[in-house]
């Protein structure tokens, strides 16, 4: 599977996990030149698989989405009382399901691939454009922010040939 | 009758998500207890009557199929339905919770409406448990 196939494959579960979970509607960036995640606090969620394959999934997105993610699949309006955590949580959970589903997608029903949990951490606009640079990515836009996923994957298991379709 | 369910889930968002889905199941509710992970789902059921576990695979402390295990393993709880609620969609894990007696495996993201319709085939038509789609 080639670059621009991964890159396909990131930006379809993304939009689709986003879309059905979430309500959060984005369409693909196809340039990449104009990323606006300067002067917005920015997340990386992080999420590890091992087994059969290994690597690791990371969905990047300014803190505002957060917010939006945890209402949206609570059905709930923005509150006061909603915490950072709360958002956090949310936005974990999202990156948990674009993870299942990139492992079936990318190495089939059949392998042996286990999902860790979740971490977070802030990251700087410098960090985001050379993990795009460097890896398949899926960049996306909602219209008011710039959101990404990325998959860092060894050259091994860039070449990975599995059952996937 | 009223029926207790235990949703277990490491997730905050997706625990508060189950239990609106109950609520608006329309199946008769007594209460609705929540775990984060294995070991607090397991630490409920010694300590309440539950007539349905709902639960997530990938947690930490104790990960649900940790728990799927020690429920069979519990002449007191192995009567008791799961249904596997999870973003992992692989066969692997699929066959493995069915040869615990799991009869229903829910793949994340999911509907309201699926998870209502499984709550009811479980708790209120016991026969159809076995054909319930996955």
């Amino acid at each position: 599977m080639d670059k621009q196939m991964l890159e396909n494959k990131l930006e379809d579960i993304t939009m689709s996990v986003l879309e059905q979970a979430a309500f959060i509607f984005a369409d693909p960036m196809r340039s990449r030149d104009n990323l606006e995640f300067a002067d917005i606090r920015t997340l990386q969620i992080s999420i590890d698989y091992e087994g059969e394959a290994h690597g690791t999934l990371l969905f990047i997105i300014p803190e505002a989405i957060c917010s939006e993610i945890h209402c949206n699949m609570l059905g709930e309006n923005e509150t006061e009382s909603m915490t950072a955590d709360c958002c956090h949580d949310a936005a974990k959970e999202i990156i948990n399901i674009i993870g299942g589903h990139f492992l079936t997608e990318i190495y089939g029903r059949d392998a042996g691939i286990r999902l860790a949990t979740p971490d977070i951490r802030e990251i700087a606009t410098d960090e985001i454009r050379g993990l795009i640079s460097q890896n398949p990515a899926a960049v996306l836009s909602t219209g008011e922010h710039c959101l990404c996923t990325v998959a860092i994957m060894t050259e091994k298991e860039y070449e990975y040939k599995g059952s996937g379709s | 009758m009223a029926y207790n369910i235990l949703i277990v889930d490491d997730s905050k968002t997706i625990r508060s998500m189950l239990e609106k889905v109950i609520n608006l199941s329309g199946v008769s509710l007594g209460e609705i207890k929540t775990a984060g992970n294995g070991k607090e789902a397991l630490d409920s059921l010694k300590d309440n009557w539950i007539d349905l576990v709902l639960t997530d695979i990938n947690m930490p402390v104790m990960g649900g199929m940790e728990l799927i295990r020690a429920m069979a393993g519990d002449s007191m709880l192995k009567s008791i339905p799961v249904v596997v609620i999870s973003s992992d969609g692989s066969t692997q894990r699929i066959k493995e919770v069915e040869e615990f007696g799991v009869s229903h495996y829910l793949r994340k993201p999911f509907t309201p409406e699926e998870v209502g319709q499984v709550i009811r085939t479980i708790l209120e038509e016991p026969d159809g448990q076995a054909n319930a789609g996955k």
